[in-house]
């Protein structure tokens, strides 16, 4: 889907949702294509499930706007606010959903095989080996990882999504590795695994 | 917490995997895009009615009467037009009176030749 995108495409997520609450429909759109992105490949990870993060990128995405006319400027980031709500979300899901099979789906597929066609069914292997490691992890230590490792935020940030210490975060991303490791190290004749 | 060399060999050898799923991120359909944005003008509708494209047109007069400062300025300025009036009305009737009439001799001649009359 594209969307022109206008002079505001520059402007940090905070300003331009004072500016969608003041009225401006252009900053929805802005948000929208910047945001959804973020918001749905988080919640992917999170759930393994394709159909299920989407909507929970929606609710949060809801949320967001709803929040916007109370947003208090400097008192914290978007994305931070947003990943939040999206652990929230998903959290409530998977307890939910305690006892059912989740299919893992979150993995997209890939385009049309070409020359490169065996690195990228190489690149899925481990993508997928990676989602099924992730949904064995406790929740908070795959919320790490994935915060940490995957989508590349910095301590401080993931301590203040997670509501906890740089130190407390450092712990949970130790662990989970060491948890991923293992886990991956059975597969690693055919994933490429290097672990000596 | 420092990193242990074990730490850090686990952390490199991960490092492809997590890559993997950088570039496997679901990319959000058009459904859900329109969906979430759909959603947005619905709740800015409720909070903020839309924004209109330009301000509403003001008409000559109003314009006229800001320039001048107002109703106020305007009350002013009416008084003060009554008042010329009045006195060009009135001035003929005026009789000057000789010590005036000495006093617009200094200041202004002309015009103490023409109400004084000879000296």
């Amino acid at each position: 889907m594209t969307m022109p995108l206008d002079d505001r495409s520059d402007l940090p997520d905070e300003d331009l949702l004072a500016a969608f609450a003041a009225g401006e429909a252009a900053a929805a759109r802005v948000l929208t294509l910047r945001l959804v992105p973020r918001v749905l490949a988080h919640a992917a990870r999170l759930l393994g499930n394709r159909a299920e993060a989407e909507e929970v990128a929606q609710e949060a995405m809801l949320r967001l706007w709803r929040q916007a006319p109370h947003w208090r400027a400097g008192e914290a980031r978007v994305t931070t606010w947003l990943y939040r709500v999206v652990a929230n979300l998903c959290i409530d899901r998977r307890r939910r959903a305690r006892g059912h099979s989740v299919a893992l789906d979150a993995v997209e597929e890939p385009p049309d095989p070409g020359p490169d066609a065996p690195a990228r069914m190489q690149d899925r292997a481990r993508a997928e080996a990676l989602q099924a490691a992730l949904a064995d992890l406790p929740e908070r230590q795959r919320q790490a990882v994935v915060l940490r490792h995957i989508e590349g935020l910095a301590n401080p940030e993931i301590a203040a999504i997670m509501e906890t210490t740089t130190e407390a975060v450092e712990s949970l991303t130790t662990r989970g590795r060491r948890a991923l490791t293992a886990a991956l190290a059975v597969r690693k004749e055919d994933l490429g695994y290097v672990d000596d | 917490m420092s990193m242990t060399d074990k730490d850090m060999q686990e952390q490199a050898a991960l490092v492809p995997f997590f890559a993997a799923a950088q570039r496997a991120a679901p990319a959000p359909s058009p459904e859900l895009l329109a969906r979430v944005l759909a959603q947005a003008c619905a709740e800015q509708a409720r909070f903020a009615p839309p924004r209109p494209l330009r301000a509403p047109r003001i008409g000559l007069t109003a314009r006229i009467r800001q320039g001048l400062g107002g109703w106020p300025a305007l009350a002013g300025l009416a008084a003060a037009g009554l008042a010329g009036v009045w006195i060009g009305l009135a001035l003929p009737d005026v009789v000057i009176a000789g010590g005036e009439a000495d006093y617009l001799v200094d200041v202004a001649p002309d015009i103490a030749f023409d109400t004084g009359g000879d000296f």
